[in-house]
């Protein structure tokens, strides 16, 4: 599942300082960051934050950590691997920071 | 050609920095979609406490890291996994309010090895470096450190274009 409520996308954007601007020159109008792929986790394992351990989809990656966790954003579905284990998403359902 | 997201952008980060100015001369090529500059301006630029976030615009293959607020000496953490293989060929940095005394400098890191130093002098508020050509593989990532400081410099943006 994906992050889809704008709300929640953009404040959830503030508080994981991910500002996601993406726009569309042959179209002239700006796409709005309507859905994110977010997941976090306690690991600081290179070897499980790496973004081949989550994807080997030919995305963009933003990760960045905060309070001793990272957190990992996609704006197209990772289709995330995690074989370790280690991830956990917050999606439109939930999840805490 | 001026586009409506860079006019936006600017309004965005002059009524963030409080300082709302215009200079320069708006040519007869701009075309301004209200549309488009007020959705910029409600998504863009949230201040906060923040590392180094990012913006990816996906026509004009570019990312941008920001460190808002008065800047200080700091190893970025946040990290931008390039899509695929990617050729950096321009870096600009930008700061909200021009740093004195000294240069405010930045590094740029793939994979947290230094790959290159960038500075913004005194007084000034940008730099440009183009010409270049970084080679940045798929699965390998971008952090940003500030280096140095001039003193008052505050909110520095480093973007990166790249094919």
């Amino acid at each position: 599942m994906s992050l889809t409520d704008s709300a929640t996308i953009i404040n959830m954007g503030q508080r994981l300082s991910m500002d996601l601007q993406m726009d569309s020159d042959l179209g002239s109008n700006l796409i709005s960051p309507t859905e994110i792929w977010l997941y976090k986790t306690a690991s600081d394992s290179d070897a499980h934050i790496h973004k081949s351990a989550l994807t080997k989809e030919e995305i963009a990656c933003w990760e960045t950590r905060i309070h001793g966790k990272w957190y990992a954003g996609f704006t197209a579905d990772p289709k995330l691997i995690d074989s370790a284990g280690v991830w956990s998403e917050i999606d439109s359902a939930g999840g805490a920071l | 050609m001026t586009r409506s997201r860079d006019i936006a952008t600017a309004i965005s980060k002059a009524v963030q920095a409080g300082t709302l100015t215009a200079t320069g001369t708006l040519g007869s090529s701009v075309a301004l979609d209200s549309a488009e500059v007020q959705s910029v301006i409600s998504q863009s630029y949230v201040r906060g406490k923040i590392d180094l976030a990012y913006i990816e615009s996906l026509a004009n293959s570019h990312i941008q890291f920001n460190q808002e607020g008065t800047l200080s000496v700091a190893t970025g953490t946040a990290r931008w996994y390039a899509p695929r293989n990617i050729t950096i060929n321009k870096v600009e940095g930008f700061l909200g309010t021009a740093g004195s005394g000294s240069a405010t400098t930045f590094a740029t890191l793939i994979n947290g090895s230094s790959s290159r130093t960038d500075s913004i002098s005194a007084g000034a508020t940008t730099s440009s470096t183009t010409g270049l050509s970084i080679s940045v593989s798929d699965g390998q990532y971008l952090t940003v450190n500030i280096t140095a400081i001039g003193t008052s410099a505050a909110d520095l943006s480093v973007k990166f274009y790249y094919t």
